[in-house]
């Protein structure tokens, strides 16, 4: 009897002690834990103070992308390649700053929200308010970088870009290691901008700016979507140089510079393109499937190695009774669709279960990837509710198919693109107001459609007119979140007329 | 087929049977009845111990499945509340939250439960590739890369090894891309304004 007690007594402890033991057991700090913490976040906003302006003569007098007359022969990669290793180069210890304090953030004009007490160089300089910038020191930071800047102005004014990286060789694991060194370049041409804007050096400015426009636009030449992102988020970078111009008391009207900028600025379609031809890069194996008469352990190491080399989620295929179980659910929806595609019914019947499983994956791969990739063709707000309702299907397929789990999340991709082109075109309806302003003694349209020898520019996200609310000397231009989008997608531009 | 006589034992019949069976006859009929071994009284003393044995165990047998309802369950239910089982799933669910107070009407869009399913729909897509890290480190292969950027933006972008690195800005944490304050003091050289789902680039 105190035997059976005392068995009693400890499973339950045992149990107890297990439940709180293990720290393999504790639930892991999940991602939608982590965003039940985040802040809501609103509307991307922009504020500017402007002054009227009318357009320059000749018209395109100021550029925002290097004129093809100054263009010299030559492939700008290599030199870009370089001017990153010069900045590279530079000593770690040149960019740090001694720690800095709130009163630090105040005298610079740090907005609380950007300050940081261990800011490097670029990033406190970058922060602090133009008229709060400490020049000199700013000055004498960027002259170690003189050599770079100078291979960087020769870079952006080539004929062509060809990166040839190594994508076919290096399949899945091709580099993105000049990545960063390229973003880090950008916000050093960033800094020079702004001190060419502060010593009014406005051709300077202007031209340092065409300098990150055109690495932009080069980073998408032959690029995996990561580095056209990348470009994406060096255009950006520019664009901020550009609002900080336009505010200046004299700054020239910039209107048909930005009117002059390709639409959309970075095509990511030749990216995703790309991206999926990597896919045959990386496994080249899966040439094979469309003409071989694969074994089934054939198919199984090479779906093994796929879902392994890419991280994908396919199906479950651990054990041999869970393949079977596939294979036999799979089997024949894949025969039948083979032969809807064509071949020849006699065919599929001689065929491997394997080889009708792996051709019927690799032809889905095909089909959902070109559903998504057509929508790239059509405006955004003609394709986002498509891209949304393909991706759903992708993300009920990919459970069945380790190729399908690797095809990216192209709708979101598309946005960030457009919302580039979605700030050139409100930055270019701001510039069209203040050339109206100046050929009407300051005063503001009542509507966009009184903008006439300079047209607003319509909302690349929804393909019509941005919002446009003006009161007094105060003029909002408003694009909404797409449909089904979050509240931060959305963008408003918040103007202030001064005479 | 040999035919048996079933009366063979039947004396009446003794003539019917073989030499054989006539001699284990006579042998059988030597014998006489052995004395039992035990008495009367010990055989129901052992039937009476061997009841009482029985409706020992029936009682014991019940008092520890008593004892065990009475102290595993409540240990069970102990463990359960305390380590619920972790079922990882791939969907994000938006719980709610106060509206930012910059966000006018005429854009700010519906934060209702129908508007975060929709949110959720589309970042479940987002992550399917949630067991991949969600912040590469350096030397990631390029599809955990490309998630992580098409998630967060490039400024997830692993730096160079050491010893190579271009900047000396620290890599951004899950916290810093989803603009929530520091707990302890802010990675150096880092411009993230709440960056979210690529917000900005």
């Amino acid at each position: 009897v105190r035997t059976a007690t005392a068995q009693c007594l400890l499973i339950p402890i045992a149990l107890l002690t297990a439940a709180a033991a293990p720290p393999e057991l504790q639930p892991p700090e999940t991602l939608p834990a982590v965003l039940a913490a985040a802040p809501a976040r609103g509307p991307q906003v922009f504020k500017l103070t402007v002054r009227p302006q009318p357009t320059s003569q000749p018209a395109l007098r100021h550029r925002l992308l290097p004129d093809v007359a100054d263009e010299t022969p030559g492939n700008a990669a290599p030199l870009y390649l370089l001017s990153f290793m010069q900045a590279a180069a530079v000593p770690a210890s040149l960019r740090e700053h001694p720690p800095l304090t709130p009163e630090d953030a105040a005298r610079y004009g740090i907005k609380p929200g950007d300050f940081s007490p261990g800011m490097d160089r670029v990033t406190l300089y970058l922060n602090a308010a133009l008229d709060k910038l400490p020049r000199e020191e700013a000055e004498q930071f960027l002259g170690n970088f003189v050599p770079a800047f100078e291979n960087m102005d020769l870079a952006a004014r080539r004929e062509y870009c060809r990166w040839e990286l190594p994508l076919r060789e290096n399949r899945v694991g091709v580099v993105v290691s000049h990545l960063n060194p390229a973003r880090d370049f950008v916000n050093l041409m960033s800094l020079r901008a702004r001190l060419q804007i502060f010593r009014r050096d406005y051709a300077g400015a202007l031209a340092t700016l065409q300098g990150t426009f055109e690495l932009a636009r080069d980073l998408n030449d032959q690029a995996l979507l990561v580095q056209a992102l990348v470009g994406v988020g060096a255009a950006e970078k520019a664009l901020d140089g550009v609002v900080e111009l336009m505010q200046q008391p004299d700054a020239p009207n910039l209107y048909w510079a930005l009117a002059a900028l390709p639409r959309p600025y970075v095509d990511l379609r030749a990216s995703l393109q790309l991206e999926r031809a990597s896919m045959l890069f990386s496994f080249p194996q899966l040439r094979r499937v469309r003409t071989a008469n694969l074994s089934a352990e054939e198919w199984g190491a090479m779906s093994k190695h796929i879902a392994q080399s890419t991280g994908a989620r396919g199906p479950d295929t651990s054990s041999k009774l869970s393949a079977a179980m596939l294979g036999a659910v799979l089997y024949p929806r894949a025969k039948q669709w083979l032969i809807e595609q064509g071949t020849p019914q006699e065919e599929v019947e001689a065929l491997s279960v394997a080889s009708v499983l792996a051709r019927y994956q690799v032809g889905q791969y095909d089909v959902w990837y070109d559903e998504t990739l057509k929508l790239t063709s059509l405006p955004y707000w003609q394709a986002q509710e498509g891209l949304r309702r393909v991706e759903r299907r992708i993300a009920d397929e990919r459970d069945s198919n380790t190729l399908i789990a690797t095809i990216p999340p192209v709708h979101r991709a598309y946005f960030t693109g457009v919302k580039l082109d979605r700030q050139i075109a409100a930055l270019q309806t701001v510039e069209a107001l203040r050339n109206y302003a100046a050929d009407h003694n300051g005063a503001l349209p009542g509507r966009l459609e009184e903008l006439s020898e300079t047209p607003a520019s319509d909302d690349p996200s929804t393909g019509k007119p941005f919002v446009y609310r003006v009161k007094a000397n105060q003029v909002t231009l408003e694009s909404p979140a797409p449909p089904g989008e979050r509240p931060s997608d959305a963008m408003r531009v918040e103007v202030n007329f001064v005479k | 087929m040999q035919e048996h006589n079933l009366n063979r034992g039947d004396p009446e019949n003794a003539e019917g049977l073989t030499p054989a069976e006539r001699e284990l006859e006579r042998a059988l009929g030597a014998l006489s009845p052995a004395r039992p071994s035990l008495g009367r009284e010990r055989i129901l003393f052992e039937a009476g111990r061997a009841a009482g044995d029985a409706a020992s165990r029936r009682r014991l047998f019940a008092w520890r499945a008593a004892a065990a309802v009475l102290l595993v369950g409540p240990g069970l239910a102990v463990a359960i509340a305390s380590n619920p089982r972790v079922i990882e799933r791939d969907r994000i669910v938006y719980l709610p939250a106060p509206a930012a107070p910059e966000t006018p009407a005429s854009v700010a869009a519906e934060t209702g439960d129908e508007q975060r399913e929709v949110w959720a729909t589309t970042d479940q897509y987002l992550l399917t590739s949630f067991h991949r890290p969600l912040l590469p480190a350096s030397g990631a292969d390029y599809l955990t890369v490309r998630d992580a950027v098409l998630r967060w933006g490039v400024r997830v972008l692993p730096s160079p090894p050491a010893g190579a690195r271009t900047s000396p800005a620290a890599e951004p944490t899950v916290d810093d891309l989803l603009g929530i304050p520091p707990r302890k003091p802010a990675p150096r050289g880092i411009d993230l304004k709440g960056l979210f789902f690529g917000d900005r680039l």
